[in-house]
């Protein structure tokens, strides 16, 4: 029976690669605040921070959020150029071919979400399951808690709670993505709830009162510093020789250098690009632009804000002073000093504590979970390009699910975990985030390019995208270029300032040979597939239509 | 060596189609066979109002305009994307709402003349050239769709026959599928539908290098698999994905064992399977993004040399 299209659906629902839509524009939002991980990896960044004394961490943010939004422009443009799933891979793909999509591919994006893993979940252990172990034992009076709490926080403890969270991560993954997009979306709903009390809390706090509240605190539940923590940790900081300032004598320059560090958090929006031939409606600009560049802005005021107020009740030279003494110096402090303790220390129930650490719960469990989604959308992608075996990325007809793709990823993150957690391997990763922003530079480049390369102009030239121009040039190539301008800063810092922990030669080498390897293992791939008489370069082809 | 490109689901695309009569210069292969679900199925409105204004909704939005380019850029989108635009006055948009006979009308006048003028594209593009087109019908193809091919050496309509590629291997070609919770034009009973594959099998001697090009994925092979929620009752164990290919097809490939089985109907289910010593493939679909999903397959003298998908 014919119909009239009633144009309520939208005609561009399908399924791309047999992979159905099941996560909404708003499900990709939450996915690409999650990548950026605003609240547990960016507890972990803003620490590492202090190297740059008279940085001011909310205008770091502000300034590499805003750096940002060329780059998250391109990737909004791509995806509703080509709203297919493994996009990173795919747009790479269609505009250098498989080759160069290989090598910026493989290494980063499929691999390193492996080792990501472990250095996300390692964390973990202690930012949020000890936590909630100490809120118990107050709320109970179980002294047990507090030794499980500290069983935990040791290397055997963190790996078998490594060992718990990979199973968990591989469960959801088998569950399929619409149990994904309905867990991270109830796990986003407690942490932003969580998130307004801690802003509520910190509001009604003065500076002072957070002085002697951290103290309490810390004498009380961690038997250390005399009632006199926060004073001791400026003292020995200062005594090791580190010069704290305070907020209002913080440079912009510094602010600015910080932004590269920064960068570990506010770029992995990107890490979407994988997902979008899974989210509904991207390819209209203003759905996949609310996903990149309101994820972004979202993360950048949230975070700013949130990071001025903790700093202006907590202490510049205080927040900077204790990062400082656990990264040089852990004798001097007892335990991390990430901001779920400085909120902890608000109050002196365990309630409230026991809410501290679910709101940092609700940040943390669906986080380490997005790497298993990146490895194994690319692994799909590459496996439906005949890249990779066909098997890898064949979907389960009962789970729905890439079951083998989520499997290779489980055994490779316990194997990499593994070395991770009790061999040097750890040392070989430092230069991971500089590979990744690599991939993700070169994906702007990709964008930059699309309108004027033989194989991509036709897809451009046919979408509404390119209508947006600037000059006469087309807008996704402007935005491209002021991206990879500030990839070239950033690239230039992690190479020539060690502060960066991004420039270790061995982890490059370690890095090169990996990248080497994956491109090896594609020109063997590509002879073995011409003897048989297929060019698998064409598979990235744009046939004509003229 | 011969090779072949197979696409299947076009749906009215006309981008597809485009890329389609081009595929075989792109892909340098000298026959394109496209299983199946040529057509679309729905009408664009684009109904004038008071004013000079015209209004239509598409992709969820509203659009009111006079300005002629922009009716023609939407009615280009949704001929790519399958559809087939018809502007209309509100009083012609308020019958064809209500009325399902004309909607029926107007809908074969409309796919009559798309299909008219892809043919005259596809001339232009084909003839001296050697290389020729199958097109099959299935799925919710009209029933009159083969009316509308002409007899030609280069766009052959191939429902229903026994054709050859050029190195002499057979290709039956049947769009008939069993029936489906869509309720397609080209299905019936598996029984019938099984005596049909038999008959037209009868024809051919060589079904070792015979090629089945049947519209209807064999049953349970993944090739076949809709996800559950598309359909009115969800499969065995509340699977996500139930299978809704033809017994009778499985059951001609498991008896015949021909070298090659091609089909489409389910277009999520891109996938790849063997049946004994034969090679089933199901390309999927991605017409609505403009996308000709399709597998090209070399076949030397001792049989398949290789295949591999592509997205063009």
């Amino acid at each position: 029976m014919p119909s009239i299209f009633s144009g309520s659906g939208t005609p561009f629902q399908g399924y791309a690669t047999g992979m159905p839509r099941f996560f909404s524009v708003f499900d990709g939002f939450i996915y690409g605040v999650y990548a950026n991980s605003i609240v547990i990896a960016a507890a972990l960044t803003y620490s590492l921070t202090w190297p740059w004394n008279d940085a001011n961490i909310p205008l770091g943010i502000l300034m590499v959020c805003l750096a940002f939004i060329p780059m998250f422009t391109v990737y909004a443009m791509l995806t509703a150029l080509m709203p297919r799933a493994g996009g990173e891979y795919v747009w790479k793909a269609r505009a250098f071919g498989g080759f160069w999509a290989c090598v910026f591919i493989f290494t980063p994006l499929v691999l390193g979400p492996w080792f990501y893993m472990a250095s996300n979940v390692a964390p973990g252990s202690a930012m949020v399951v000890a936590p909630v172990l100490i809120s118990l034992a107050g709320l109970w009076d179980m002294p047990i808690f507090v030794d499980l709490a500290i069983m935990v926080s040791t290397r055997t403890g963190t790996w078998w709670f490594y060992v718990f969270y990979v199973s968990f991560a591989a469960g959801v993954m088998l569950l399929g993505m619409r149990f994904y997009a309905r867990f991270q979306r109830w796990s986003f709903f407690v942490g932003i709830l969580a998130l307004g009390t801690w802003i509520v809390m910190l509001l009604a706090t003065g500076s002072a009162e957070f002085q002697t509240s951290f103290s309490d605190f810390v004498q009380e539940t961690l038997h250390w510093g005399d009632g006199e923590a926060y004073q001791r940790i400026l003292d020995a900081a200062r005594e090791d020789g580190f010069s704290a300032v305070p907020l209002a004598e913080t440079s912009v320059k510094s602010s600015f250098l910080i932004g590269p560090v920064l960068a570990y958090t506010f770029m992995y929006i990107a890490w979407t690009g994988t997902l979008v031939g899974e989210i509904r409606g991207v390819h209209k600009l203003k759905n996949s632009s609310a996903i990149f560049l309101g994820g972004n802005i979202f993360s950048m005021i949230l975070c700013a804000g949130f990071m001025w107020l903790l700093i202006s009740r907590v202490g510049n030279e205080f927040f900077t002073s204790a990062n400082f003494l656990w990264a040089t110096d852990g004798e001097h402090i007892p335990v991390p000093p990430h901001y779920g303790l400085y909120l902890m220390a608000l109050s002196r129930s365990p309630w409230f504590w026991l809410w501290v650490a679910v709101g940092l719960n609700a940040w943390f469990w669906i986080w380490p979970t997005n790497n298993m989604v990146m490895s194994t959308r690319i692994m799909m992608a590459m496996s439906n390009d005949r890249v990779l075996p066909v098997q890898v990325g064949t979907l389960s007809r009962v789970l729905g699910t890439p079951v083998t793709a989520v499997l290779i990823c489980y055994i490779g993150a316990l194997l990499l975990g593994w070395l991770y957690f009790f061999t040097g391997f750890s040392r070989l990763t430092l230069n991971m985030p500089f590979m990744t922003s690599l991939a993700f530079a070169a994906t702007t480049l990709a964008g930059t390019l699309f309108p004027f390369l033989k194989n991509t102009r036709p897809v451009y030239e046919n979408s509404p995208i390119s209508r947006y121009t600037l000059l006469g040039i087309p807008l996704i190539s402007v935005a491209g270029v002021l991206g990879l301008a500030y990839f070239a800063v950033m690239f230039y810092l992690y190479i020539m300032d060690d502060r960066y922990g991004t420039n270790d030669p061995l982890s490059a080498w370690f890095i090169i040979g990996s990248v080497t390897l994956s491109a090896l293992g594609y020109l063997w791939y590509k002879a073995r597939r011409r003897r048989k008489g297929m060019d698998i370069e064409v598979t990235h082809l744009e046939i004509p239509v003229k | 060596m011969q090779t072949i490109l197979f696409a299947t689901g076009i749906r009215g695309s006309q981008r597809c189609w485009k890329k389609l009569i081009n595929a075989g210069s792109f892909y340098g292969v000298q026959t394109i066979i496209l299983g199946g679900n040529l057509t679309g199925g729905d009408i664009f409105l684009i109904e004038q109002c008071k004013a000079g204004y015209w209004t239509a909704r598409w992709d969820r939005e509203n659009i009111r305009t006079s300005d002629a380019a922009t009716i023609a850029e939407l009615e280009s989108q949704a001929r790519d994307a399958g559809f087939y635009p018809h502007r209309a006055t509100s009083e012609e948009g308020e019958v064809l709402r209500s009325s399902a006979e004309a909607r029926d009308k107007l809908l074969r006048k409309l796919i009559t003349k798309s299909i008219s003028s892809w043919l005259k594209q596809s001339r232009k593009k084909l003839a001296g050239s050697g290389k020729r087109l199958f097109v099959l019908s299935g799925g919710a193809d009209p029933p009159y769709l083969g009316e509308l091919f002409p007899d030609s050496d280069t766009v052959i309509w191939a429902q229903n026959k026994v054709l050859q590629l050029e190195n002499g291997c057979p290709v039956i070609n049947q769009g008939f599928s069993e029936p489906t919770p869509w309720k397609g034009t080209w299905e019936m009973e598996e029984d019938r539908l099984l005596d049909l594959l038999e008959t037209q099998i009868s024809e051919i001697s060589d079904i070792y290098r015979a090629i089945f090009n049947m519209h209807a994925p064999p049953f349970n092979t993944g090739l076949d698999d809709v996800p559950a929620d598309e359909l009115p009752e969800t499969g065995p164990m509340g699977a996500r994905y139930a299978p809704m290919g033809s017994r009778a097809v499985r059951r001609v490939i498991e008896k015949y064992q021909p070298l090659l089985s091609l089909h489409g109907l389910t277009q999520g289910s891109r996938r790849q399977t063997r049946l004994g010593r034969t090679l089933c493939l199901n390309p999927g679909s991605l017409c609505r993004l403009g996308i000709l999903s399709g597998f090209l397959i070399s076949l030397d003298a001792r049989g398949i040399h290789s295949f591999q998908p592509v997205q063009g």
